[in-house]
């Protein structure tokens, strides 16, 4: 993929509105919001945008046809429009398809948007398995699927709580200084709170959990040569991207705890020519800590079992040297259904564009985010992706 | 309140399944040509082309590889928290999701047999240890 090696991409600007709790907005109201914001902040008027990359929405899955209702409520006229149903991976997966369309030449200015309202609404059925082998048998939520997780990787490693402990303050802490997170989890929390919360399940705990809240964020995908044609310079590149769907469907690894990252961690790195002690800003999809843990083992951090004494050993916070999810994460900003992989993706493009104010992290040429989405049957999770994204020069 | 338990989504594909559940009998989908078995029931044979699969009886007997103790219930468990969860591999190869029987957690590895309970007049597995 030398044309995101080779930096032929580039996103030119980036919004996102106030993360709120049961706001009473519509997914398409805050689409709006958000839009409008983007433009303002970019100069770049509808008439110039001809492609749009969206996601699903939690509060309208009712709807076949959410991205043509988006395309008529914006105003946009399209050449390419698609959504992306890779769940919590669809918005880092929208960047990088929005840079195919671009490099095949099939669109030239694409609006990436992500915004649904699931604490208003949520109409969302996960049908198959899961009302079948999983609801009726006593499984309540997504939370199991990670407690589950979280036991069979202690038994083989320890607990990783000393770890899980450290991310939970250092995001929060992010929170504190992040305008746009939920103003409910805004408060200051220590180590101890988090290993105190009561259990959700056990062992996972409540300060684990992602808060569903409701918001919107977006940005523009072009090509660098448009960019600079157009006179933008402050410029991010998407330099390697690996995405896993349905990771091991044979259970073929006899561990649950081995996911997709596993496979598109390295692969990503080996794309980017870069080793993970290079990347500057970690910017993991993070809808449980236990998440967290895998990720930094799996793409390559640090190794098997060792992620509560990395996180122990590093320092994670806006001045440390290997800062995560610097404006609190989904956990602790909120998750605004499936515009939730929009968290880490926004957080990461305003640290490498220099806008993210009094949590501006110091090295800001490259940064690292993720994506994980849906929950299997008796494995982990469906996708996993990872994208690497660099300062444009 | 104890709400109502979710009815089982039962299809064309999984009848034979829930049918077997209800004489106690635990069905796995059985491929042939490549001698493994799989669990849940899908369309097709995951492991050979072109995917036959015919339905043969577990022993019933596994080893759990995780378990949770759940205080958030699903509708109609309200009752019953905490309880705990676990998937158990059986010894046919497939993991399987289900209700583990009493208080403590077994420790992660221990030996399992599938245990079945009749509620609602319908029979559904749980399982316990061995």
């Amino acid at each position: 993929m030398t044309w995101l090696t080779d930096r032929e991409i580039a996103v030119i600007g980036c919004a996102d509105t106030k993360l709120e709790l049961k706001s009473g907005k519509t997914a398409l109201e805050l689409a709006g919001a958000v839009t409008r914001q983007l433009l303002e902040k970019t100069g770049i008027a509808r008439s110039q945008i001809d492609g749009m990359a969206a996601t699903l929405a939690n509060a309208e899955a009712h709807n076949a046809f959410w991205t043509n209702m988006m395309a008529d409520a914006l105003g946009l006229e399209l050449a390419w429009c698609q959504a992306s149903e890779i769940g919590g991976g669809s918005v880092i997966g929208n960047l990088v398809r929005a840079g195919t369309a671009v490099h095949s030449g099939l669109c030239e200015m694409v609006l990436c948007i992500a915004a649904d309202a699931p604490s208003t609404k949520f109409v969302t059925k996960q049908s198959g398995y899961r009302e079948e082998f999983c609801d009726p048998l006593g499984y309540g939520a997504l939370p199991i699927s990670f407690g589950l997780l979280t036991s069979a990787y202690t038994a083989k490693y320890g607990s990783p709580d000393p770890g899980m402990a450290r991310l939970a303050v250092a995001q929060r802490n992010g929170a504190l200084l992040n305008e746009n997170a939920c103003e409910k989890l805004r408060v200051p929390i220590t180590e101890e709170d988090y290993l105190a919360s009561r259990m959700i399940s056990d062992p996972l705990r409540l300060l684990d959990c992602v808060m569903r809240c409701d918001g919107a964020n977006a940005f523009l995908v072009t090509s660098t040569k448009k960019a600079r044609e157009l006179g933008f310079d402050n410029l991010v590149h998407p330099v390697a991207y690996r995405e896993m769907v349905n990771f091991d469907p044979r259970q073929e690894v006899d561990d649950i705890t081995v996911t997709g990252f596993s496979k598109v961690g390295p692969a990503a790195l080996r794309d980017a020519g870069l080793k993970a002690s290079d990347i500057q800003s970690f910017h993991p999809y993070d809808d449980f800590y236990i998440a967290l843990i895998l990720q930094l083992e799996q793409i390559g951090f640090c190794g098997p079992g060792e992620a509560s004494a990395f996180l122990k050993a590093r320092d994670i916070g806006i001045k440390g040297d290997l800062p995560i999810n610097t404006g609190g994460g989904q956990i602790s900003a909120g998750q605004p259904g499936l515009a939730g992989g929009g968290i880490n993706l926004i957080e990461a493009l305003k640290q490498l564009r220099g806008e993210a104010g009094a949590r501006q992290v110091a090295r800001a040429e490259n940064a690292m985010v993720t994506g994980i989405g849906v929950i299997q049957y008796a494995r982990n999770w469906g996708c996993s992706n990872v994208l690497i994204l660099e300062r444009g020069a | 309140m104890t709400k109502k338990k979710p009815d089982i989504k039962v299809t064309k594909l999984t009848e034979p399944f829930w049918n077997a559940v209800q004489e106690r009998r635990f069905l796995l989908q059985y491929d042939k040509a490549a001698d493994r078995y799989q669990f849940y029931p899908r369309p097709l044979s995951l492991f050979s082309d072109p995917g036959e699969t015919e339905w043969r009886e577990a022993s019933g007997l596994g080893k759990l590889v995780a378990c949770s103790r759940c205080h958030a219930p699903a509708p109609g468990f309200e009752g019953e928290v905490p309880y705990l969860l676990g998937l158990v591999a059986l010894d046919e190869g497939p993991r399987v999701f289900a209700q583990i029987e009493g208080e403590e957690a077994p420790s992660i590895g221990a030996r399992m047999r599938i245990a079945w309970h009749e509620e609602d007049g319908r029979v559904l597995y749980k399982f316990a240890r061995a």
